[in-house]
């Protein structure tokens, strides 16, 4: 189990303030401190401070993007989960790629999002089909000059266990499976059943294809710094 | 007046028949030239003297035959020598005529003493009398019966074979065919040369001063007129403008090394070579010797040879060269020039053959060469026109086929960008709308279940909050087929419904079990696939809410009869008749399957399930080409 406690919520709408903290409180996560804008949650935020946060995105004094940018690069073990409207696929990888491992949807059901919110608490993260394709159709039109140069295309003989720490920010065979079949609407005990592996372990290679992406948003952003003279 | 339509048809006669008359009927002339009335003088008396000589000297006099070029007996000798010849006059009122085929170089001819004629320069600059035979009608009172004698004063210069060759009198008419026979080969044909090669380097160079990037046509109208300079040299009869033989002689050196290198330089254009280290070696010697020609032309002069042999070699050279190039490549621009080059060499080495006297003939045939030449080099130009002419014609053919291809491309390109526009602005439109509704509608009813959900827990309280779930759900499938339904097959849109149903399911504690076939590739347009995901969201709610079932088997499969769509649970049930009172859920279910066009059926009983499903026919044309229309009739929502 991973101890989400204490939890930064940082969210503008008092209700679904009050939402939150009575899911978390479902989920066992009594030590919450509530924000309303960023400036507050930056005043509360310091490493060590919080072991997780939820962020909404539309703040009044900003995105909650940049925030979890900030706390991710701080504090990278910090479980960093955004709040957004459902349908905001760009919202959500963006969030991704910003450093956060998991996402909960507004719109969904009280049951639905401690659901997710458990699935964090065992160590995975999250997923739906919208978020499985953008993911896919952010690595399959590889745009940024680094991840040609860091890592070639994987070869199809590669498979989970040589991959890992071999090409840290690209998508191994398993990953790219699991990516696929998530896209199709499989749901994850569907897919565990597919591969012959449990449930957790899809929630586990889902959080690693999460770290992925914000490995790959930070190379390129150091490059397009270097391209542009900020970095020596 | 007789003489005058013959005078006027000469030239034509002359050079149609050129070729035919002198390579097949010469023999035969020749062979009436050696009539009796004909006295070839061969035999004659020589006698040098000062270049003031007016009188032959009395003493002195040596035998000769002629043709004689004192050289021989006296090299280095430049000045006067005096020829003396006799014949016999059977009678003095017979015409009699003289003929002398070549006097190098200016002389002075004197009948039984009188003088009967005098080239206008007897001393530098000579008079070029070498380039044509001289003939004279002989004043009868001049003649005697018996002995006569007829003397030649000739000047010439021992660098340029002085002296004198055939000399012979007797019938006028014999020997005016003879002279008019030299005057033809010598002057006439030689002056057709000239005149082609200046019309031809006239042609040409204006061609590369039009066109500097051809240099082929350069050289080639520098080999012309240099050609025609050189040609000179056989037909004019004083070296003007220059003072002096020498001068004319080194320039007529340098025209024939001019000559050699721009031909060279032409046939290397022509066949397409570049060998630029040798060219400019050439050009380098060429240039240094017409300079050597021009600064010293009295050194050059006496050795013009030294300049033409090269000259004549490289000529040679690369005529053979070509001639090889030409066959090797076998290309017909190439052979048929070499063929026409081939015909001047050929008649080259027959001169030299004939000059060395190891074949019997007097006709010197290099002269005859130049109309054929002429006409290969015209068709090397008809040849290059032409070829140029079809690449211009099929060029305009292609043009024209692109031009006609580009213009079919962007018409389709600008139709399709505006299909494509027109689209875009109402899928904009499409999306706004949709936009509206999830960010105003959809906060609303997000607000009032937040809200609801606040508020103390009631029976009521939970019926609106269900009412309100399904009113999100139903917005969200809205927006979700709004936005996707045009470029996603159905397959894709069911995956987001799948996924988070089969969650909701799970939560529920109801296991499912999907079975999709053939859904790939299938779009039936937006709004039925609304209607489709509708239906299979609603029965799947139901199952959750009502069946208490342990398993759902959700199925669209796409069958010959049409898309088989069917949800089937292991729960309770119910009574089909009582199906009324289980709640608008049914209800729903069924206007929607009327909406898509089919019945729906239910099969449930208490304690064995229930399975509803419908088949939604697809047109032949809505399946093959993966989409549906709309649906006929469709009665009224609700």
């Amino acid at each position: 189990m991973i101890n989400l406690e204490p939890m930064l919520v940082v969210d503008d709408d008092p209700r679904l303030r009050a939402r939150l903290q009575r899911l978390l409180q479902a989920c066992g996560v009594g030590l919450v401190t509530l924000a309303p804008d960023l400036q507050a949650a930056r005043a509360h935020a310091r490493c060590g401070d919080f072991a997780a946060a939820l962020v909404d995105v539309g703040l009044p004094d900003g995105s909650g993007i940049e925030l979890l940018r900030e706390m991710h690069q701080r504090c990278p073990q910090m479980v960093l989960v955004v709040v957004s409207a459902y349908g905001e696929a760009d919202t959500v990888i963006a969030a991704l790629r910003a450093g956060a491992v998991g996402y909960l949807l507004k719109e969904r059901d009280d049951d639905e999002l401690v659901a997710a919110l458990a699935s964090m608490q065992r160590g995975g993260a999250p997923i739906d089909p919208f978020v499985a394709r953008g993911i896919l159709a952010q690595w399959a039109q590889p745009v940024a000059a680094p991840r040609m140069q860091v890592a070639p295309p994987v070869p199809p003989a590669d498979n989970e266990c040589s991959d890992a720490g071999q090409h840290p920010d690209h998508l191994s065979a398993r990953e790219r499976e699991i990516l696929t079949l998530v896209a199709r609407g499989l749901s994850n005990r569907e897919i565990a059943e597919m591969l012959g592996l449990s449930r957790f372990t899809i929630e586990d290679h889902t959080k690693r294809i999460y770290r992925k992406l914000a490995v790959t948003s930070r190379t390129e952003a150091v490059f397009e710094a270097q391209t542009k003279g900020l970095l020596g | 007046m007789a003489m005058a339509p013959r005078a006027c048809a000469r030239p034509h006669w002359r050079i149609l028949a050129a070729l035919l008359l002198s390579l097949t009927l010469l023999p035969a002339l020749q062979t009436a030239w050696a009539a009796p009335a004909v006295q070839n003088l061969q035999h004659a008396e020589a006698v040098r003297a000062g270049w003031n000589s007016a009188e032959p000297p009395a003493t002195g006099w040596m035998p000769v035959t002629l043709p004689d070029t004192w050289t021989t007996r006296w090299p280095d000798y430049s000045g006067v020598v005096w020829y003396r010849l006799n014949w016999q006059q059977s009678s003095t009122q017979q015409a009699t005529a003289l003929w002398l085929d070549r006097v190098s170089m200016a002389d002075a001819i004197y009948i039984n003493g009188s003088l009967i004629y005098r080239a206008p320069h007897l001393r530098e600059p000579l008079s070029r009398e070498q380039v044509h035979p001289q003939y004279f009608l002989l004043p009868q009172p001049l003649l005697h019966s018996g002995q006569n004698t007829v003397l030649v004063r000739v000047s010439g210069l021992a660098a340029y074979a002085p002296g004198l060759g055939a000399v012979a009198t007797g019938d006028p008419a014999s020997l005016h065919a003879r002279w008019e026979r030299g005057m033809w080969l010598r002057v006439d044909m030689r002056i057709f040369d000239l005149t082609t090669d200046i019309v031809l380097g006239t042609l040409f160079g204006l061609l590369w001063l039009l066109r500097r990037r051809e240099t082929l046509y350069g050289w080639f109208a520098l080999a012309s007129f240099s050609g025609a300079l050189y040609g000179l040299n056989f037909v004019a009869t004083s070296p003007w403008p220059f003072s002096g033989s020498n001068a004319w002689m080194a320039l007529h050196a340098a025209s024939h090394i001019v000559t050699a290198v721009s031909l060279t330089l032409f046939l290397l254009r022509y066949a397409e070579l570049r060998w630029p280290r040798s060219e400019r070696a050439l050009l380098a010697g060429g240039a240094l010797l017409v300079l050597l020609a021009l600064v010293w032309p009295n050194w050059v002069g006496p050795h013009h040879l030294w300049l033409r042999a090269p000259a004549a070699a490289l000529m040679y050279l690369s005529i053979g060269y070509f001639v090889y190039y030409a066959l090797h490549t076998r290309r017909v621009a190439l052979v048929v020039p070499a063929l026409f080059l081939l015909l001047p060499v050929a008649a080259a080495i027959h001169d030299t053959l004939a000059q060395t006297g190891v074949i019997d003939s007097t006709t010197y045939l290099s002269d005859l060469t130049s109309p054929v030449s002429l006409v290969g080099i015209s068709f090397v130009l008809a040849y290059r026109f032409v070829q140029a002419m079809r690449r211009v014609e099929h060029f305009n053919a292609e043009l024209a086929h692109k031009v006609d291809g580009a213009t079919d491309r962007l018409r389709a390109m600008l139709r399709g960008e505006q299909d494509l526009a027109l689209d875009n602005a109402r899928m904009g439109e499409r999306l706004d709308l949709v936009r509206d509704l999830h960010d105003g509608f959809g906060g609303s009813l997000l607000g009032a279940i937040a809200t609801l959900q606040a508020q103390p827990d009631t029976p009521e309280r939970e019926a609106t909050i269900e009412t309100l779930r399904a009113l999100r759900e139903d917005l969200r499938l809205v927006v979700d087929t709004t936005v996707n339904a045009d470029d996603r097959d159905l397959d894709t849109l069911l995956a987001d419904l799948r996924h988070r149903t089969s969650q909701r399911l799970e939560l529920a504690g109801i296991a499912a079990h999907w079975n999709l076939q053939g859904l790939a590739g299938l779009r039936p347009g937006p709004a039925r696939s609304l209607d489709v995901l509708r239906l299979l969201q609603e029965a799947l709610t139901n199952v959750i809410k009502h069946s208490a079932a342990n398993n759902v088997w959700a199925t669209l499969a796409r069958t010959p009869e049409g898309l088989q769509i069917e949800v089937r649970d292991d729960g309770r049930g119910f009574a089909i008749e009582a199906a009324v009172h289980v709640g608008a859920g049914l209800a729903s279910l069924q206007a929607r399957a009327r909406r898509l066009g089919c019945a729906l059926h239910v099969d449930s009983a208490p304690g064995r399930g229930t399975r509803i499903g419908c088949m939604l026919p697809l047109t032949a044309a809505g399946a093959a080409a993966a989409t549906m229309p709309a649906p006929p009739a469709a009665p009224a929502r609700g």
